[in-house]
This record gives structure tokens, sequence and C-alpha cells, in this order.
């Protein structure tokens, strides 16, 4: 693929990293390790990312190697962290999608990647005005390998895009989302990797944008999840909804880090970010930090944590009715985890496989 | 009854401070460790740990997370200070320039109403203390922490340094260094103080760091409160205030401590408390941050036995130039423990508050149930209110909440209480007040009194 841009783009990339963090924040950075894990010596091979694009006409999809100069949304971004660097530095491959304004995309565009070696690719989604559309990208590889993604998306005005991941890695993920949205976008993602993942979000909220996120991840055997999200009011008229929810089984950990930007400028801007996990077994750990950062008076910010045990009375009741032990705490666990993902959200029944296979393929 | 005055006028004055009897030079060394030391005729243990700490404060540095401290000139202060050789036993006796400063502050207005024996520091060591008898009757021992190494050195030994250690950080470091005053506390077993005991502290001398240790320890079934207000002039060169408060709460006893803090905002005011609870225990701490340019303080309780209880309730408020960096630590080190933090703060002006707050379950530790609560208030697109909340679970079987919320005043309210004829002004003082309502209620009706005269005074000119 390597066209002369790309070349140019990765020694840039490859220079930037020595001046870069391993975390931007001061304050997260005790909660930030396996610096040796994220940034391995490695070389990453070229793997195919297959698409499906439901409507040629409105959206255009293009590869890296057929693009001829780089990329307006490449341009959009500073690298925040070493780790983006990183992954950009070594990109085998990459997608650009654009849709058009004015578009409405009915069927969802399908991303679909089996990696069988290391590999770092880049999504770079751009969102046309007054468009419509919902992506589903779908991510999993049973070997124990590297998988780095960066995903820049920029969204115009009164746009409305849905986003739905779902990965399952035995190895190492590090996945980072750079996002500028004037319009409206909804992230739903479900992370049932048994390796290791360290996923960020940096979300830029312009004016008259609404960010909805909702997070899971089922963690089990030694798997670790180290999720970041920052979302930033950088105008007026914005709104954030995050939610998060971890359930965690065997010696698994989650630490997440939330941060909420209300800036001066952020006028009659309403935030919600909420954490709640839910700890099946003894070995397992949680951490979380979910902060805001406020400096205007005229919005709301609210935030909300918690940690509890699996409720012992429910799984009482559910083996008077006769479920064993393993399918009640399963069923609360399901239920724990569909108070985000609802019927009517995007995506549903792919959701709901997923998270019915992980949680058969689990003891507790 | 004769009201104490609250008026902001009281601390335009600056006592001189020729007359102090001995004024260390600028500057910390080992020499003016070991001069502190000597002066104070210490036991040989406390000099070696004060230079033991030295050591440690040299090493360690100066933490970046928070506020901005790297103002501080550590090589500018003045480490030790005397104002009168020797303390007076009553209040006739004290020299008159002092007396002047309490009679502005109230001092004996307090003691009048016959609060408990007030324990009086000035300057870095404690002038002034009238121990009730009623206390030395019940064989509570209460005196300021050098009496207390003279007097009691198996209880100080015993108990100093080991609830923070000298290597806690940099600012315990220090004050583990040139400490000086600070109140000493022990409460028998089964005794219950049946009056709140009270401290005033001020600081005088420009360029002056405080650097009080206070040591409270409540043996078996104890029961104690103990309050802590702090004032002081307005200087314009920084000035630092370290201290350490160390509580040490046995077998199902309880301590309560109030802080209400108002140093004048260009102190630093960078303190480190902690309580460890016992089987059963339960330690309140109930903590006001008004005044200050910067302050950093986490009260924290370790729960270190089963059924013991913490529960912190703080109130912070930044004013134009301040930033109040605060909040609470709760460990978890044992089963059946439980912690219940309220937070509350209020910026306004370009003020900045912060709350950081910490609840850690160790492994082992089942049953847990802990609630955080934080709430803040922002008055203008110039203030800044940041929320920190660091939960770290190592243990399946607890419950932990947390919770946070940041706005402005409720317009509504406002409309609605300027409608039944109350001016702006008073209707934002009425919602502020009732904001922070369940922190005074756990003051003594002096304190709420002169307290919520204290947050109209610093909500004057918020409005319009």
């Amino acid at each position: 693929m390597e066209t002369q841009w790309i070349e140019e783009y990765k020694a840039a990339e490859e220079k930037a990293q020595s001046s870069l963090p391993f975390e931007e924040r001061e304050i997260f950075v005790k909660y930030s390790d396996r610096d040796d894990v994220f940034l391995p010596k490695y070389e990453s091979k070229v793997t195919s990312i297959d698409y499906e694009n439901p409507d040629e006409e409105q959206v255009k999809i293009t590869r890296f190697s057929e693009a001829m100069e780089i990329p307006a949304v490449i341009k959009k971004f500073k690298d925040k962290d070493k780790i983006q660097a990183f992954i950009n530095s070594k990109l085998t491959s990459g997608i650009i999608i654009t849709i058009k304004d004015d578009s409405e995309i009915k069927e969802p565009i399908k991303i679909n990647s089996r990696p069988s070696e290391n590999c770092a690719y880049k999504i770079l989604v751009h969102a046309g005005k007054n468009s419509k559309a919902s992506l589903i990208i779908d991510e999993s590889s049973e070997k124990n390998i590297y998988f780095g993604q960066n995903t820049d998306i920029v969204t115009e005005e009164n746009s409305d895009i849905t986003l739905l991941s779902v990965q399952n890695f035995a190895g190492v993920t590090a996945k980072n989302y750079n996002i500028s949205s004037a319009g409206n976008i909804e992230i739903i993602e479900l992370l049932t990797s048994e390796g290791e993942t360290r996923e960020r979000i940096w979300m830029e909220l312009l004016e008259h944008s609404e960010i909805k996120i909702k997070q899971s991840v089922i963690g089990n055997k030694d798997s670790y999840f180290d999720i970041e999200t920052e979302i930033n009011h950088a105008a007026k008229n914005t709104k954030s909804n995050v939610a998060y929810k971890a359930a965690l089984a065997d010696s698994s950990k989650s630490i997440y880090k939330g941060v909420i930007l209300q800036g001066n400028t952020a006028y009659n801007s309403y935030a919600y970010l909420s954490e709640s996990s839910l700890i099946l077994s003894k070995d397992a750990k949680s951490i979380s930090v979910p902060s805001l950062e406020i400096g205007h008076n005229e919005l709301k910010a609210y935030h909300s944590a918690s940690t509890e045990p699996i409720n012992k009375n429910a799984v009482f009741y559910l083996m008077s009715r006769g479920l064993e032990n393993n399918s009640a705490k399963m069923l609360i666990t399901n239920g724990f985890l569909s108070q985000i993902f609802s019927e009517d959200t995007f995506g549903y029944e792919i959701i709901n496989d997923k998270i019915m296979k992980k949680l058969n393929s689990m003891e507790f | 009854m004769e009201k104490i005055e609250f008026d902001y006028s009281k601390y335009d004055f600056k006592n001189s401070t020729s007359k102090y009897k001995i004024i260390f030079n600028e500057g910390l060394s080992e020499n003016v460790i070991k001069a502190i030391s000597k002066l104070k005729a210490e036991p040989e243990w406390m000099r070696d740990f004060r230079l033991q700490a030295y050591k440690f404060f040299l090493k360690r540095p100066v933490p970046k997370w928070g506020a901005d401290l790297s103002k501080i000139k550590f090589e500018d202060m003045v480490y030790f200070a005397r104002a009168t050789d020797n303390k007076a036993k009553s209040w006739d006796e004290l020299p008159e320039d002092i007396r002047d400063t309490y009679n502005k502050l109230g001092i004996p207005e307090a003691e009048k109403k016959s609060l408990s024996g007030v324990e009086v520091m000035y300057e870095s060591e404690v002038v002034y203390n009238s121990v009730k008898k009623e206390l030395e009757a019940l064989g509570v021992i209460f005196c300021d922490t050098d009496t207390a190494v003279r007097e009691h050195p198996e209880l100080v030994k015993k108990y100093f340094g080991k609830v923070i250690s000298p290597n806690d950080n940099k600012f315990a470091a220090l004050n583990s260094a040139v400490w000086s005053g600070g109140s000493f506390i022990y409460v028998p077993k089964g005794v219950k103080v049946p009056m709140p005991l009270q401290a005033y502290f001020r600081i005088n001398a420009a360029n002056m760091g405080q650097f009080e240790r206070t040591l409270i320890i409540a043996d078996e079934g104890a029961d104690l409160t103990y309050i802590e207000g702090c004032t002081a002039p307005v200087y314009s060169k920084d000035a630092l205030h370290a201290a350490v408060v160390e509580v040490i709460a046995h077998k199902n006893a309880h301590v309560k401590y109030i802080t209400v803090q108002n140093w004048s905002s260009d102190v630093y005011n960078l303190v480190t408390k902690r309580a460890f609870a016992y089987e059963n225990a339960f330690v309140e701490w109930v903590d006001a941050n008004m005044g200050s340019k910067v302050t950093e303080k986490y009260p924290s309780v370790y729960l270190m036995e089963r059924g013991a209880k913490s529960n912190v309730l703080s109130v912070a408020l930044a004013n134009k130039g301040q930033h109040q960096d605060t909040g609470t630590k709760a460990v978890h080190l044992a089963p059946d423990t439980s912690s219940v933090i309220r937070s509350k703060s209020i910026c306004l002006n370009g003020g900045r508050t912060t709350y950081r707050g910490l609840v850690k379950v160790k492994k082992g530790a089942t049953d847990i149930k802990s609630s955080t609560k934080c709430d803040a208030l922002i008055f203008d697109n110039k203030s800044r209110t940041d929320t920190y909340p660091y939960m770290e679970i190592d243990e399946e079987e607890s419950s932990i909440s947390h919770e946070a919320s940041v706005g402005k005043i409720n317009d509504e309210q406002l409309f609605y209480l300027e409608s039944r004829g109350l001016s702006e002004n008073e209707a934002v003082n009425m919602i502020v007040l009732g904001f922070i309502a369940e922190f005074v209620q756990e003051l003594p009706i002096e304190f709420a009194v002169e307290f919520n005269r204290l947050i109209k005074i610093n909500m004057e000119g918020s409005v319009g």
C-alpha cells in the first residue's frame, strides 16, 4: 500500500513518539501501566480489512493504498499520546469512509477484521452535513497478536452517526478514537477480550452537538481493560451522556477513567457520566475515576459510580426457581449489562448474541 | 450573650515581630533542626526523628498532581519563632499585644462561654493554656505537644509518627523535621469528654511557616470532640502552613474532629490528617476550608479492624485567587467497615475547588459499605470546579457508590425567594446556606453563627 504520503506520515509519527507521554493526563498516570505490553517491539504485517458498502452512491470507501494524497481527516487531529503515534507509525492498512451531505444510509456500513498476525490500521470517517448513517465494526482474533487501531471521526452539522463496535481478542488490543463532532453521534461498544485492552476516546463536541456512549466490558480469566474517555464540551449547547459497565469475573481487572471537560465556553451544556462495576469473583479488581472539570456555571454536570458484588438474594431466588448457580449468575450479569443495551439499542441482536456467547463460555 | 463578631477588618492588624524573643534566620538545615530540638530540650529520640524526617524531606519531590506549589520557597521560610519565653498560666499574664490580638478574635468570649479549656496557639508555640480542672479530674490529658513530649514521653513515643510516617509525603516530612506546638490529647478508657475541646491557631509573622503537630489518642470506649479554628492576618508574602494531625481511635472509641480553616489569602495550607480506627471505632472529620491561597488537605481514615466506621463531611469555598484542593481517603483494611463521605464546594469570582478522594478496599475486607456524594456550586464562568474520585476495589464483597453533581444556583428557587420579597443577595445567601446546612448542623452554635457570617461575607458581590 506504500504510497508516498503514507511513508512520510509514518516516518513523522515515528519521530513524534519520543515527545509524547504514555499517559496524557497527569492525574491518571498512576493508573496507566503496562508500557511494555502496549508499546512492544514488533513487525506489523499487512492484514486485510473487509468492508460492505450498502450504498455506493452516497458512501465512498477507499483504501489508503488507493488514496493519492493525505486524507483531510488525518490532518484534523494531533496525537494525544505515545501509543497513538506508535500505531500510526506502524500502519499496515487503512480505510477512508466518506458519507455525502444530505444522505441517509439505511443499511449499516460493515467493517470486519479477523487478523492472524500483528497489525495496525486506521479508520477515517467523515460524515457530511445532514447525513445519517450507521457503522458496525466487528473485530476479533483468537491468536495472541498485537492489534492497534486508530479511528478518526469528523462529523458535520446536523449529522447523525451511530457506531457499533464489538471486539474480542486473545492478545493485546490498543485502540484510540479521535472524534470531532458537530452533530449527533452514538458509540456502542462491547469488549470481551481475554487479553489486554487499552482504549482511549477523545471527544470534542462542537456547537449543538450531542454524544452518547454506551460501553461495556466483560472480563474473565486474566483480562485487563484500561479504558479512558475524555469528553470536551468545546462549545455551547452541547450534551454528553456516557455510561460504562464492567462485569468482572476470575482475575480480570478494569480501570476506568472518565473525564468531562466543560470549559468557560461550555454555555448551556449538559453532561452525565456513569460507571458501574459488577464484581463476580474475589480476585477481580475494579478501579474507577469518573472525573469532572468544570469552568462555567450555566451548565449541568453529574456523575455516578458504583462497585458491587452479585446480589446473593437474587442468586438464591433464581436457584429456588430451579436454575443452577452458574445460569442464575449468568442471568443476573446479563440483566446488569442490559441496563445500557436495551432492546431498542442499535444492533441489539449482535450485542446480545456476543454477550450470551461470552457468558456461556465463562465459569462463575 | 455577647456575639462573636466576624468582620474582616479585624484581621488587618499586624503585630510587630520585633518583640519576639527568638526568631531563627530564614532557611533550613540540619543545624537549624538541632538548634530547635536543643531549645526545646527534647529527648534524643525526638531529635533523631526530626533529623531522619529532614532527610526524607530533601528526597521527596513537591507533588505536581494538584495545585501549583512551585512558588513555595522553602529556603525563605522562618522555621521557628517563639513569642514569649515563658508560658502564661492565666489570661492576664499574657503580653498586652498578644492579648490585644486575641481580643480582636473573640477568644475571651469563647472562654467566658466556658466551652472548654482553650488552648491558644500563637506563633509556633502554645502560650496560653487553660485546661479546665474538670478535664484533669477525668484523667484527660490536653496540652500542647511540646509539653507532652516532656511530661508524657511514654505515650508520645508510642504513637508519635505511627499514623503518618515522616516519609509519607514532602510536607509531612517537613513537619516532622521542624514541628512545633499543636495539641496533644489523651482520653483514657471509657471516658466521655463532656465538652468539645478547642484550640485557636494563629499565624502572625510574615513568611512564618507554621508546623503544628497534633496527636489525639482515644483509648477503648473513649469519646471526644475536638475543634480547631484557624484565622490569620493578611500579609503580602506567602506563608506556609504544613500541619500533621494524627488520630488514634481504639476499640469502641469515638473521635470527632472539627476544623474551620480560615487562613488569610496568602497562606499555603498543606495539611496531612489521618486517623486509624480500630474495632468498632467511629471517626468523624468535619472540615471547612474557607481561607488560604492554596489548600491541599485530604483527611483520611484507615479502617483497621472489624466494624470500624468513618464519616467525613467537608465544605470548601474558593473565592478570587483561591484554590481549595480537598477531599477524603477512606481505606478499608478490615471486614464490615463502612465509610460515608459528603463534600460540598462553592466557587466564585474565579476561585477554584477540586475534590480529590480515594475509596480503597483491600483484599480480604469483605462486606464493605461506602458511599460518597459530592456537590459543587459554581457561580460564574471564571471559576472552576473539578471532581476526581478514585475508587480502587480489590474485594468482591463490597458495595461502593459515588455520586457528584455540579451546577449553578437554581433559578427557580431564586425567583421564588425574590417573589416572596427577598433581595437577590438575601436569596442567594439563603440558598447557599441551605446548600451547606448539613455541615453547619455539625458545628457547635458559636461556630455555626461565625461560619454563617463567614459565608455571607464571601458571598458579597457574587450576584448582579
